[in-house]
């Protein structure tokens, strides 16, 4: 457990200033068996932390309820793809990702520059505003926040039905 | 360029400017660049600022509007100044959902913060296919919480689903993990724990990378153990890469909706109720858009002052 | 440093910089222009286009099937229709936004109780002259008994019904023979084939009340109608602590403590509680239509049971009608009606391609042979269908006070109380159940 506390990259008990080549030799294995300690115990952790995902992956390949497959099958996959409009779905989602990088990366590029630059009270206090909105909570506040009293032409452009951007 | 008021070339080198030509003066240059640089900088925020006033300025504005009114989702209703935060002060169902949020926050902070740190401090030590562990850990953070709570759901759900499986089979009895009210908030817990850690894990990653070794070599030297090399170099060294990584898993996890709604829908009888699942379930189910939204904003309010109390503690540990 | 070349390379970043926020409002200002695109009308003659939203009410199939239908309209005056799909996810507020912005459908199905809500605001268009077409062309004398009348309020008729989601006991053949049980017909009966099915290692009152899963509630409610109580009375007032309820949830809490009703059940899903169906471990529950369809055993082994009777001789069980609503903002309210008269004519392509997992409202429909060769769908159209009421009982018509009800965080509570145990007794729980009721209503 030592060897696991000590972040040292060379791992393992750290080395003396000087020793004998035999010191040298009884440390290396010893490294060598800590080394391998090592391994089985992250391999272990990491195949219980993955087995939920490892059975997401085993349903999917897994008959339905109302399938007549039995054993391992592509046919979910292929349920997805022709009998649910996942292409759409996922079209929407790479044009929402790459908008909102674009985007994001358009506005905050040149708003980095001027918080890296500015020394003015003005932006220390804009940087502040900026830290403060990840505490926006849920629930969406421009979804409940979306009525007919004016402000229509924003609901229209954020609010609109967006559960199918692309009508089939 | 002359002028006929031009100081001589000595008097103009004893003020520090350069020969040949009067120019402005060195206050009004500096004076003439900084309005050009204001002016720059003006019209680079401008893009943010739009974006912010119209993504929190607006919404906040209504929402603030909403928490002092009793309307629903489709009317404003009348005003009621602050009786909507009164009634949810003095409701006893939101002061359980922020016992369950506070109880959900400490876990899942310092429990992912343990763990990441575990495996980050054992990944940063030789291991075989290390790099490959290190993507293999990232997955539960990358999976789409609809789909790990799924998978989790059918790990857990039923008495005969997996995990209740292995604790009959040990003569542990049948547990109820999504059932009991007890059971379920661990589980919540331990599933919020299993989906940060990667995030955690990744911050303190980043933060080791940039500890010099030969420091430990010097403490090593020393005669300083493996522990106290640990508590007196490695964390103080990563002091400000964890208190950061602490407010935004504490944002996080106050935050957190999906995690909590997709397992347990905030039961079994409120158990695992968070602040934000009855802020949800106020507005979206109850339709009660004033007391959901006042719940959001006493949230909000809360975790400003978590995050400047933790801001101070990140100043220090530099100053330090 | 030359300050003249150090004012340059700054202008210049400043430039690159300025240039690239600039090309960072361009999608802004196109997402907004794009946003009055995505709402569909246009085209059209004089009569308009008339925009329909559905709800995936089914598989995709049902919606590909719907779509042609909807879009298969030719009104007078080249009056036409499009359709669009809106995911359950959030709809109220995809619903409320557009029709704030008056970007919403001309006709729309929706939740159960949607059109009531939007009729408090003034959006919806009655639909009385529908009603009265449909009389003239005999469609009106094709409805099931008594699904029109939760419709009717001061005013009008604010939807239709188009097909009606019910709750029905289903059991397992199996295991009533495996248990030497014969199927309950009243409560002692039920409480005793409960008994006998736990024997074999089944449940005699499947449900479920975890995330998403109403269930729960509505075997709650089920059991107070079926009992002559409700969550109102006659006069639509709130009424939860009548006697018959009370005695209802004493009966429930009764096969709680006997072990009959899951005790993980508060925390299944419905994929949980048709996983349990499937596998063998509910033996007799409350489920909705075609149910061996969607656990995915169609061996003959799953079926609907009989109506049972309350101590009362009361017999009943509940129904959501999923109705058709029309708003006023519509580009005709004349091609509005009879896009919607039109529609309703071609309900039954929708039950003959068997798409539907929820009961017809018209009686040519129940007997298509594609829905009457299902001897489980005529049993319920026979026996269950007559004595169903909707959430409003004991009053007759819906109101949007229904939506607070239905999924709200009141009756979650209570049936998650009542089914782990937790509830002192049930009056207690009937009690609190209407204070929480009460708060959320009272505004």
């Amino acid at each position: 457990m030592s060897a696991v506390l000590h972040a040292h990259p060379e791992s393992g008990p750290a080395l003396g200033i000087s020793e004998t080549g035999k010191t040298r030799r009884v440390l290396s294995e010893a490294g060598m068996r800590g080394r391998w300690w090592r391994f089985v115990l992250i391999l272990a952790i990491t195949v219980i932390v993955l087995v939920p995902i490892m059975v997401t992956v085993v349903l999917a390949f897994t008959p339905g309820p109302n399938s007549t497959a039995t054993g391992f099958t592509f046919e979910n996959l292929a349920n997805v793809f022709n009998g649910t409009l996942a292409a759409t779905w996922l079209q929407n989602s790479l044009v929402t990702t790459l908008s909102t990088v674009v985007v994001s990366v358009a506005v905050a590029a040149p708003a980095g520059y001027v918080l890296s630059r500015g020394r003015s009270k003005a932006v220390s206090g804009y940087s502040l505003l900026l830290s403060c909105s990840p505490y926006r909570s849920s629930p969406r506040w421009f979804r409940c926040s979306s009525s007919s009293q004016g402000w229509d032409w924003w609901t229209t452009c954020w609010a609109s039905p967006s559960s199918t951007s692309v009508p089939p | 360029m002359t002028s006929t008021t031009a100081p001589s070339g000595l008097s103009r080198a004893r003020r520090g400017l350069a020969p040949g030509g009067p120019g402005a003066s060195p206050g009004k240059r500096k004076s003439k660049l900084s309005a050009q640089t204001t002016k720059t900088f003006f019209w680079l925020l401008l893009p943010s600022v739009v974006l912010l006033v119209l993504i929190h300025g607006y919404p906040l504005i209504h929402a603030a509007v909403q928490a002092t009114h009793d309307g629903d989702l489709l009317q404003t209703g009348n005003f009621v100044g602050g009786e909507n935060f009164a009634n949810v002060l003095s409701s006893p169902a939101f002061w359980r959902a922020a016992q369950f949020t506070l109880w959900f926050t400490i876990v899942g902070v310092f429990g992912s913060w343990l763990v990441g740190l575990g495996l980050a401090l054992l990944l940063r030590t030789k291991i075989p296919a290390g790099n490959t562990f290190k993507v293999l850990l990232l997955l539960p953070w990358v999976v789409p919480i609809v789909v790990s709570s799924t998978a989790w759901n059918w790990l857990v759900a039923t008495p005969d689903s997996l995990i209740p499986s292995i604790f009959r089979g040990l003569g542990l009895g049948t547990p109820l993990f999504l059932a009991d009210p007890t059971l379920a908030s661990i589980t919540v817990m331990v599933f919020k724990v299993w989906v940060s850690f990667p995030f955690m894990m990744m911050m303190i990653s980043a933060a080791l990378a940039s500890v010099d070794t030969t420091v430990y070599e010097a403490a090593s030297m020393d005669g300083a153990s493996r522990w106290q090399q640990f508590t007196q170099i490695t964390l103080p060294l990563i002091a400000r890469s964890t208190y950061i990584s602490w407010i935004l898993m504490t944002i996080f996890c106050v935050n957190d909706f999906p995690t909590i709604y997709l397992l347990t829908g905030g039961g079994p009888v409120s158990a695992t109720t968070s602040l934000v699942v009855l802020a949800y379930r106020t507005v979206f189910q109850d339709f009660a858009t004033g007391p959901g939204v006042a719940i959001a904003f006493l949230m909000t309010m809360t975790l400003v002052v978590i995050s400047v109390i933790l801001y101070r503690q990140i100043r220090k540990s530099s100053v330090e | 440093m030359n300050v003249q070349s150090t004012a340059n390379k700054a202008f210049s970043r400043r430039g690159f910089l300025g240039l690239t926020a600039a090309a960072a409002s361009v999608p802004l200002l196109a997402a907004c222009g794009g946003g009055s695109a995505s709402q569909g009308g246009g085209g059209g003659g004089a009569g308009g286009t008339i925009k329909f939203w559905d709800m995936p009410w089914a598989t995709p199939a049902y919606n590909d099937s719907a779509k042609k239908i909807a879009e298969g309209f030719s009104g007078a005056n080249n009056a036409k229709a499009n359709y669009q799909i809106i995911q359950w996810n959030n709809f109220y507020q995809t619903f409320s936004s557009a029709i704030a912005s008056k970007t919403g459908p001309a006709v729309s199905t929706g939740g159960g109780f949607q059109a009531f809500q939007f009729d408090q605001q003034g959006q919806i268009a009655y639909a009385d002259k529908v009603i009265e077409k449909m009389k003239s062309n005999g469609q009106f004398d094709d409805f099931l008994p008594g699904v029109l009348d939760p419709f009717k309020s001061d005013k009008g008729y604010v939807a239709v019904p188009w097909q009606l989601d019910m709750r029905v006991f289903w059991y397992r053949k199996s295991l009533f023979e495996k248990a030497g049980v014969s199927l309950p017909t009243d409560w002692p009966s039920l409480l005793e084939a409960g008994k006998a099915l736990k024997k074999v290692g089944a449940f005699g009152f499947a449900t479920g009340a975890g995330s998403g899963n109403n269930y729960g509630n509505h075997s709650m409610i089920m059991m107070m109608v079926n009992n002559g109580g409700g969550v109102w009375n006659k006069a639509g007032e709130l009424d939860l602590l009548n006697d018959r309820n009370v005695e209802a949830m004493e009966f429930v809490l009764e096969l709680v403590s006997n072990g009959i009703i899951d005790p993980a059940a508060v925390s299944y899903t419905t994929d949980n509680m048709s996983a349990q169906w499937k596998d063998g471990k509910a033996g007799f529950g409350l489920f909705q239509v075609n149910v061996p369809q969607r656990v995915g055993d169609t061996s003959g082994d799953l079926l609907v049971a009989d109506p049972i009777t309350g101590p009362h001789g009361d017999k009943a069980t509940i129904v959501f009608p999923n109705n058709i609503m029309m708003y006023k903002n519509t580009p005709s309210q004349d091609a509005s009606e009879e896009f919607l008269v039109y529609y309703m004519g071609q309900l039954k392509e929708l039950w003959k391609q068997k798409l539907m997992s929820a009961l017809p409202v018209f009686k040519s429909i129940t007997e298509t042979p594609e829905f009457a060769n299902d001897p489980n769908n005529v049993k319920i159209v026979k026996d269950w269908q007559p004595i169903a009421k909707t959430f409003a009982s004991q009053g007759s018509t819906l109101n949007a006070n229904l939506a607070a009800l239905d999924g709200g965080q009141a009756l979650n509570q209570f049936s998650q109380s009542i089914l782990t145990g937790q509830a002192k007794d049930a009056k207690s729980a009937l009690q609190t159940f209407q204070s929480g009721l009460e708060s959320v209503l009272k505004k």
